[in-house]
């Protein structure tokens, strides 16, 4: 009887401290098991380009258009989006197809695929699928 | 005769803890392999689970021990205060008693709509204060306590709340036991209420998330349910002794 309550008691103070320190910690540990990124908005980076004038002659212009690092170009390009789950808001990236232009010595312009409010994955501390949910640093 | 009632006996256990054997089952297997993923997804990706969690004992436990303060004190009143129409009085809780849920639940929502407690916690825990089930168990109970001691104690003191603490509770305490894992259980399964009563998420109790188990991703059903358990079973194991004595009150007086 006595060996009995000293059991249950002890099952029900393991269960509930279990459920405490869960309470406390369960978000960290889930943070630690997805993916970690740095994000950033496309620049608005200034480009040079060529022309030809009606007369024939060939001059250089400077134009600012939206630009993503150049390292990027080659690689599955990644925006981060809020969405429902679980019952709360969570960040997820989604795979954009972007179509690159003119190219400066640290940027390559964006002719389509990404807008100025997107924000790109920069860099990720592990591998990035479509609809995987990351923790932006 | 008593081979073939042990059998049958038996037969019936097995039938009732059936759904809980599936129930713990299906919570370890995922695609017919033994698996705890939908524990990991529970308590690990489902942070909502928590503060419903916490909520259920919150609402389970402050109702129980506001339920058992009202009880005790209508049941005392209900068998030793001199009462004009006392016995209508508690037909009247039998009634209430018998009355299904759903009856009281559109008045209690008018009432709390009234009194702007709607989607707060009070919404939950001031109607189940007043369950009647309590005063019928323990009006039945206080019948047969020792008269004397009550006499002896009016002579010494004239504070009924002394009288209630000193004379009256250490006499029922099997009983208030009793009550109070029937009430705990009550309020722990508790669905329409917060369903009807609450809103946010924030507030709502740990059976809200079973029934909605399906708007949750991963497989967060079997386990949920698994753990809604534990509380329960573990305030039965601990009490369980005096919930059969407790009960016993037909054959103790």
């Amino acid at each position: 009887m006595k060996g009995r309550r000293y059991f249950l008691s002890g099952v029900t103070v393991l269960f509930f401290t279990a459920m405490l320190v869960l309470t406390v910690t369960a978000r960290e540990i889930h943070n630690r098991s997805i993916p970690h990124v740095t994000v950033d908005n496309p620049a608005r980076t200034a480009f040079t380009f060529t022309y030809t004038d009606e007369e024939g002659n060939i001059g250089e212009t400077s134009q600012k258009r939206l630009s993503i690092p150049k390292e990027l170009a080659g690689q599955p390009v990644f925006v981060v989006y809020e969405g429902m789950k679980n019952g709360e808001v969570r960040t997820f990236v989604q795979q954009v197809f972007v179509e690159t232009g003119v190219e400066s010595e640290a940027f390559i312009e964006v002719v389509n695929g990404l807008s100025s409010k997107d924000k790109v994955v920069v860099t990720a501390d592990g591998p990035l699928w479509d609809g995987a949910e990351v923790y932006v640093d | 005769m008593k081979r073939v009632g042990k059998v049958l006996f038996g037969i019936l256990a097995v039938l009732f803890l059936l759904p809980v054997g599936a129930t713990v089952g299906a919570s370890v297997l995922e695609e017919g392999r033994f698996s705890l993923q939908g524990y990991w997804d529970l308590l690990f990706d489902c942070f909502v689970f928590y503060p419903m969690f916490w909520n259920s004992m919150l609402y389970a436990g402050v109702s129980t021990l506001l339920q058992l303060a009202v009880v005790t004190l209508c049941a005392f009143a209900l068998t030793q205060a001199c009462l004009k129409g006392k016995k209508l009085l508690f037909l009247a809780y039998v009634v209430f008693m018998m009355m299904p849920l759903q009856v009281t639940l559109l008045p209690n929502y008018i009432g709390l709509r009234d009194l702007g407690l709607l989607n707060t916690r009070w919404g939950i825990l001031l109607p189940s204060i007043f369950s009647p089930f309590g005063v019928v168990v323990m009006h039945q109970y206080m019948k047969g306590i020792d008269g004397e001691v009550i006499e002896a104690m009016r002579l010494e003191s004239s504070s009924v709340l002394r009288i209630i603490c000193w004379g009256v509770v250490p006499q029922i305490k099997v009983c208030i036991f009793a009550v109070a894992l029937f009430v705990f259980a009550e309020s722990w399964n508790m669905l329409e209420q917060p369903m009807l009563f609450l809103k946010e998420n924030r507030l709502q109790p740990l059976s809200v998330l079973i029934a909605n188990a399906g708007e949750y991703s991963g497989n967060v059903l079997f386990p949920a349910a698994v753990l809604f358990m534990v509380p329960v079973l573990l305030a039965y194991l601990f009490f369980k002794d005096n919930l059969e004595e407790g009960l016993t009150f037909g054959e103790r007086f």
